[in-house]
């Protein structure tokens, strides 16, 4: 019983890693209809910057988490300039195509810079609590809490401000969303930023917890893209849901059936949804 | 008639002159080795132009199927004793059957769907080659996989495939019947169903072609090739490890794919050789290359998303209005 | 043009439609329209914005399935079937924003077009049989039967985007054309043409009717349509209110009431 309840909690753990990720990636897709690939290594990049800002300044845990996710979203800006808007009207698999050339780009620079092998951040918070009789590290709950006030906040930013419900309207019809004079090139520049520095912030409250490497984004962005078309693509609920169910997912199946295949599962039952139901769990037809 | 298909063709005659007697140049066995690779690489990348670049579907899943072929050949010779060739038309048949089996459930959604659903299956291959320790040899995979069975040709004797001259005009061989089927297809009513289904999908079965049969059939096809390409370059590698199954290797025939030009036949050989001989001169560049490649990618898609072939397509028609104009103007001088 | 009562009850049915109903989420796009088309007959089908003409031809195409009804083609039903066999079956259509095939040559869109009489697969394709030969020679005749019919005769190896508008439109009817279907729809063949080159689609229509093929199409343009169709089906939101003679559908109080607002001019 006590090992169920270890894995339930990495699950969530894991799954508010997979949720933030997925939001941000689904967020995109809303206004941009092509999945992003390369935002896995944006991710990747944001643990990175904190890393580097740690090692190279010193600075503070919190502080270069900050300086982390608003390099990000400016990052995220610049890559929808330069990559993405200039395929808007064409093929989606133009951009897709784009997106690999960005995902390519970003992992080899990373390497470049950094190298190829793995680096540990110094876990800030490492004191281990007992909750429920179960052993968590206080980084994993900050992880935990962290993800629930993101959500909490980007909810409340979508549904109550006048920028996010210009996101969603822009996400439901592009082309009516510009004749009401919505800026379309300002709304977009702002989703990937959001979506960038949340996934920046995301990155560096995950990375002191496990190593980071720059392939850490490939698996990743593969597994946020199962969690978008099973939740439906562009939808924020599914992509939330679907995060936390797979994180889940994962942690029993890899604690329960076998840890060596635990990636495999969620690519898996991918392919048998859509085998059954060619247009995902809640979608209605993507184009 | 002979005539005119030579005045026609002369210049891919001329390439094929030289790729036959190459060898005499006394290449070192570096340059042989790239060679070698390339035509491997254009096979592979001639067959993701059929799925990807005639049909359009975006398949993510052709650097697994390459992996399967890969293993399936390994497995076969080394572990079972087969001979090199039965093993080869094997492999190619399970990658075409298992794309078959991929490929009627994820041939059903449309678009992105698509490309994600082949990406996850590619990244399956990948992780149970490397976890399947028993069978496969996990992530460090089999080595001392036996070279392709020696043949016997008349007049010519036993020929076994240990030399880079054999092993040059098997893969050339390879590549030749690869162009040949490619063109067949391409060129025939079959191709432009294929062809259809890509410009525009829903009209495509708005006038009566049954598209989902057409891309599992493009699908299929495609696999088989590049399961083909899968086991050809394990007779030459000699090992084979889970990287080959991998994502990146996908990327790698992306990258040959669009840069060399999709939808004609010579733009997947120029790619896969210029890119790949590109990759290799810039080898002390290290993980620079990668990064050039993929700023070339983006680049290209944007700005001459039809690539190297296609951009010579469009210049030598600027070319030919160009001319086509000033002759006018010439006539009209002269009418005037 | 006007047919005598005699000859119209001596042709036969080729389509009907069964209160046909389609439901988008609780909007009635067709509520239950019974309508039928008999051989050889130019109808048209008119009605204001939205009243789900474009949807009915939806229906019977095979793009849309019916929440309830029947669609019957030669006494078959047709309701359930996919797109491409529909057009096997023998009924061709046009889309109101021209679909055609814009990277390649007229005569390619118009091979396409024709693909669905030809039986060539991959084996064939590859060894060259004799099949495969046969049958791009029946291709090539009746593409270009098909182009000079259309007027586009001169320019098959123009690439779509060369062409202009009114070209791309009689284009788009050829590649339905191509076929030898029994019956096409039109939605809205002259869709977005000035005046002056509405002509030249109006005499390309009733050509295809006297050639043969039962013509169903989407119009607007009144005078046009008065000139031309045989019988006038009227729609509006979704239902069927009028259907007959341009004559009795002009007097017709409902029709002039939801959508003529006015005189009819015939």
């Amino acid at each position: 019983m006590q090992l169920f309840f270890q894995q339930v909690v990495n699950g969530i753990m894991s799954g508010s890693t997979y949720a933030i990720v997925a939001l941000g990636l689904t967020m995109v897709y809303g206004i941009m209809h092509v999945p992003n690939f390369a935002h896995g290594n944006l991710f990747m990049l944001g643990a990175y910057m904190t890393f580097f800002m740690l090692s190279a300044y010193k600075v503070g845990f919190w502080t270069a988490l900050l300086v982390s996710v608003l390099v990000l979203a400016l990052l995220g800006v610049v890559v929808e300039r330069i990559v993405f808007r200039p395929l808007r009207d064409q093929s989606p698999i133009n951009s897709f195509i784009a997106a690999i050339g960005a995902l390519l780009f970003i992992e080899h620079m990373v390497a470049v810079i950094w190298g190829h092998g793995s680096y540990s951040i110094t876990n800030p918070y490492p004191q281990m609590l007992i909750l429920f009789g179960v052993r968590i590290s206080m980084q994993r709950l900050i992880v935990i809490i962290a993800a629930l006030v993101f959500i909490i906040a980007l909810q409340l930013f979508i549904k109550k401000t006048i920028v996010g419900t210009t996101i969603e309207a822009m996400a439901q019809e592009r082309e009516g969303a510009a004749l009401v004079g919505i800026n379309v090139n300002r709304v977009s520049a702002l989703t990937f930023a959001i979506s960038t520095g949340l996934a920046a912030a995301a990155a560096s409250l995950w990375s002191p917890i496990f190593e980071i490497t720059p392939h850490m984004g490939s698996l990743l962005i593969t597994k946020a893209m199962v969690i978008i078309i099973l939740g439906g693509m562009g939808s924020i609920q599914g992509a939330i849901i679907g995060g936390y169910i797979l994180g889940l997912v994962e942690s029993l199946g890899g604690g329960y059936i076998s840890s060596a295949y635990k990636d495999v599962f969620a690519f898996g039952l991918l392919i048998v949804v859509l085998a059954i139901k060619p247009t995902g769990l809640f979608g209605k037809g993507e184009h | 008639m002979i005539r005119q298909f030579i005045q026609k063709n002369w210049f891919y005659l001329l390439v094929l002159l030289f790729a036959l007697v190459f060898p005499v140049f006394s290449p070192s066995r570096y340059v042989f080795h790239i060679v070698i690779y390339c035509c491997i690489f254009s096979i592979a990348t001639l067959s993701f132009n059929l799925i990807l670049g005639y049909t359009g579907q975006a398949s993510l899943a052709h650097g697994g199927f390459f992996g399967i072929g890969a293993y399936a050949v390994a497995l076969m010779t080394l572990k079972g004793g087969l001979n090199f060739w039965l093993a080869l038309l094997l492999a190619s048949l399970i990658s075409a059957f298992i794309g078959f089996l991929i490929g009627l459930p994820t041939l059903r959604t449309k678009g992105s769907y698509f490309a994600i659903s082949t990406l996850c299956f590619g990244v399956i291959v990948y992780i149970v080659a490397g976890a399947w320790i028993g069978f496969t040899g996990g992530y460090t995979g089999l080595r001392r996989i036996p070279p392709p069975t020696p043949i016997t040709l008349p007049l010519v004797g036993q020929i076994s495939f240990t030399t880079p001259t054999a092993q040059y005009y098997l893969v050339l061989a390879f590549l030749l019947f690869t162009l040949w089927a490619m063109h067949r297809i391409v060129f025939s009513l079959q191709g432009y169903s294929f062809i259809a289904i890509r410009n525009n999908e829903n009209l495509a079965e708005a006038v009566g072609i049954n598209t989902f049969k057409n891309k599992l059939l493009s699908f299929v096809v495609s696999n088989f090739f590049v399961g083909m390409a899968g086991g050809l370059y394990v007779g030459i590698m000699r090992t084979v490890d889970p990287t080959t199954a991998s994502y990146t290797t996908t990327f790698n025939y992306l990258i040959f794919l669009l840069i060399g030009g999709v939808a004609t036949l010579a733009g997947p050989v120029i790619g896969a050789f210029g890119v790949f001989a590109l990759l290799e001169y810039l080898h002390a560049l290290g993980h620079y290359r990668m990064v050039l490649f993929g700023a070339l990618l983006v680049v290209v898609i944007i700005y001459l998303p039809r690539g190297v072939m296609g951009g010579l397509t469009t210049l030598r028609a600027k070319v030919d209005v160009y001319y086509q104009q000033r002759k006018d103007g010439a006539q009209r001088a002269i009418k005037g | 043009m006007y047919t005598t009562s005699r000859e119209r009850m001596v042709r036969s049915v080729l389509l009907k439609a069964e209160a046909l109903t389609k439901n988008f989420e609780g909007l009635k796009a067709v509520d239950a329209v019974d309508l039928h088309i008999n051989e050889g007959e130019i109808v048209a089908i008119i009605g204001p914005n939205g009243a789900g003409k474009t949807t009915l031809f939806n229906l019977i195409s095979g793009m849309h399935r019916p929440t309830s009804g029947k669609v019957l083609f030669q006494g078959e039903a047709i309701n359930n079937i996919k797109p491409y066999q529909i057009a096997d079956k023998g009924i061709k259509r046009t889309f109101q924003t021209t679909a055609l095939f814009d990277q390649l040559r007229v005569l390619d869109n118009l091979v396409i077009g024709q693909r669905v009489r030809t039986k060539t697969g991959l084996w064939d394709a590859l060894f060259r049989t004799k099949l495969s030969k046969r049958e791009r020679e029946e291709s090539a005749v009746r593409v270009l039967q098909t182009a000079s019919f259309i007027g586009l005769g001169n320019q098959l190896t123009d690439f779509v985007s060369t062409l202009s508008q009114e070209a791309q439109k009689r284009l788009a009817i050829g590649i339905a054309l191509v076929s030898e279907p029994k019956l096409i729809l039109l939605d809205e063949p002259t869709g977005g043409i000035n005046p002056g080159e509405t002509a030249g689609l109006i005499d390309l229509i009733k050509r295809i009717r006297d050639s043969g093929v039962t013509v169903c199409l989407i119009e607007h343009k009144m005078r046009m349509v008065m000139n031309m169709a045989d019988r006038i089906i009227v729609l509006n939101y979704g239902k069927k209110i009028a259907e007959g003679t341009p004559e009795e559908v002009c007097n017709n109080k409902l029709v002039i009431q939801a959508y003529l607002g006015g005189k009819c001019i015939a």
